[in-house]
């Protein structure tokens, strides 16, 4: 037992759990042909099915509720605060899950050469806004209701003294909405991980239905028929916040250093390192030479990769592989589509090497610009 | 109502209400735009004394690390003499922990680390602690100046 604990809190690390759940990702929601072949191969499609909905789920609910046994993952969960956060989390996996099955179910249908479940004719006679809908409303308003009145009785508000300027909390954590911001100003400015990365994140996902406009699959729930476009907008929903919400409130712990899940909060945890910045890492690892005091020269590696990140990598991948996609896209809504696509590639680009050799800022110019 | 109102075809009564809306909520987010503008300025001035006085060097020996919890000060001794640190963490502002184990200073909000002369080891902090200037009153008493920063790493001599 101890040792399984130990190896979840190895990969858990995110360096490991971040690289494991991408590659995953793209197994269970395929994004090409391609993929999906392999999803098919692996059966991961099954995952959609009741039954392998009820396995996923006894499989999630029965680890958590196993991994309450351990002392020190019951403390962080068990705090008033996270609880709504475990909660939210399941709700999260219930509703993907319920999705993604009707998704799977229009597209055996569809398969088969039926209508989609949410197809109804046009003959059948119509249900009507009142009463119908106003009495399901109504009892969904009474149990909500209902709950958030046992929630408040059974469990106490987590109210602590009044704040005290002169006294940080260690960890010092944001409400759980803005843990995946606060997990992302590790790694950025907070000029653009608090203002450009959320507004590219928020209004990226908002852009994906607009610049996907193929009529096909609209209407009914699908997967295959925009599988790519699903795809990346649960990469971005998944990955790039719920992921990052999961670890900001549960494995950041004191002096925001990470734990595992069943590791032990301990102030005093020691992480030897030293972040350097791109331009130290050229020009006096690299290049044995001093820094120099101009600062676009300093940095002007960091900028130059930056550049070819951004202005070099989109028109070559739409001239190569994404060559059919491009030319179905058109210049505009390809831009776009690879603008966003490219800055949300930044945030795990950046983490990573953050992680593996030790990155502070690839362009660091204070006061300005760090990425 | 009469008719009259109706005979202009470029503007029946539905689209000057239309437009009327139209034009009031540009001209409300307009004014609530350049009004933002006022944002830019910051009303609130820093308060200009930031003067601390921590009492006479006998009382720092080397080896010393004394935290002014109140002013987020900490002032450290050590063989080469006296300087003081700000606690603020130079990421986002939040007041950063002295580590006394490790010597280090802890940063609770995003986990940068800072060594004590106030160097930046761990990102995303993106410079040092602010190194305020330490002055020897006439009367022996020490001197912090959170309104002079220092740049370089100089500590006063006692
Ligand atoms: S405020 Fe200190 S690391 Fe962000």
């Amino acid at each position: 037992m101890g040792a399984l604990k130990h190896i979840i809190n190895l990969v858990s690390a995110p360096q490991v759990s971040f690289l494991v759940a991408a590659i995953a990702f793209f197994f269970v929601f395929p994004p090409t042909a391609g993929f999906e072949r392999w999803n098919r191969r692996l059966r991961l499609n099954l995952l959609w099915t009741v039954r392998g909905g009820i396995l996923l789920h006894a499989l999630v609910i029965g680890g958590f509720f196993l991994s309450t046994l351990d002392p020190n993952f019951r403390a962080i969960v068990a705090k008033p605060d996270n609880v709504p956060i475990a909660l939210l989390l399941f709700g999260t996996l219930f509703f993907l899950w319920y999705a993604m099955k009707q998704a799977v179910d229009n597209d055996q249908r569809l398969a088969s050469d039926q209508k989609p479940n949410e197809y109804t004719d046009p003959s059948e006679p119509k249900i009507l806004v009142w009463p119908d809908l106003v009495y399901i409303e109504l009892i969904a308003a009474v149990l909500c209701m209902a709950a958030l009145i046992f929630w408040s009785i059974a469990l106490e508000a987590p109210l602590e003294q009044p704040a005290n300027p002169t006294l940080s909390p260690n960890p010092a954590k944001a409400p759980w909405y803005f843990l995946g911001l606060q997990e992302m100003l590790v790694y950025f400015d907070p000029w653009l991980a608090g203002v450009v990365f959320p507004v590219l994140i928020i209004f990226g996902l908002m852009a994906l239905p607009y610049i996907d406009t193929a009529p096909e699959g609209s209407g009914y729930y699908s997967y295959s028929r925009r599988k790519l476009f699903i795809s990346l907008f649960l990469f971005g929903w998944l990955l790039l916040w719920v992921y990052l919400i999961i670890v900001g409130a549960f494995m950041r712990g004191p002096n925001w250093n990470f734990f595992g899940p069943y590791e032990e909060w301990d102030i005093h945890k020691v992480v030897p390192l030293t972040n350097i910045n791109f331009s130290a890492l050229v020009w006096v690892k690299l290049l044995n030479r001093p820094l120099p005091d101009n600062i676009i020269v300093r940095e002007i590696f960091g900028i130059v990769l930056l550049g070819i990140h951004f202005l070099v990598v989109p028109p070559l991948l739409g001239v190569t592989v994404l060559k059919k996609f491009y030319s179905r896209m058109g210049n505009v809504k390809y831009a776009v589509f690879m603008f966003l696509s490219m800055a949300a590639l930044t945030l795990p680009i950046k983490m990573f090497l953050r992680w593996t050799i030790n990155l502070k800022y690839l362009v660091a110019i204070p006061g300005w610009f760090n990425l | 109502m009469s008719n009259e109102e109706n005979a202009n075809p470029k503007c029946d009564r539905r689209d000057f209400m239309g437009k009327a809306g139209v034009s009031a909520f540009l001209t409300a987010m307009g004014l609530a735009g350049a009004g933002s503008l006022v944002g830019l300025s910051p009303s609130v001035l820093p308060d200009p004394s930031k003067q601390l006085k921590i009492g006479p060097p006998q009382d720092y020996p080397s080896g010393t690390v004394r935290v002014f919890d109140e002013e987020k000060v900490v002032v450290i001794s050590d063989d080469e003499g006296i300087y003081a640190l700000s606690l603020v963490c130079t990421h986002l502002g939040c007041v950063v922990t002295l580590d006394r184990g490790s010597g280090q200073f802890d940063c609770p909000c995003h986990g940068s680390k800072f060594t004590m002369e106030g160097e930046v080891t761990k990102a995303p902090a993106p410079r040092s602690l602010d190194r305020y200037e330490v002055s020897l009153l006439p009367g022996g008493q020490m001197l912090v100046d959170q309104g002079v920063r220092l740049d370089s790493g100089e500590k006063l001599k006692v």
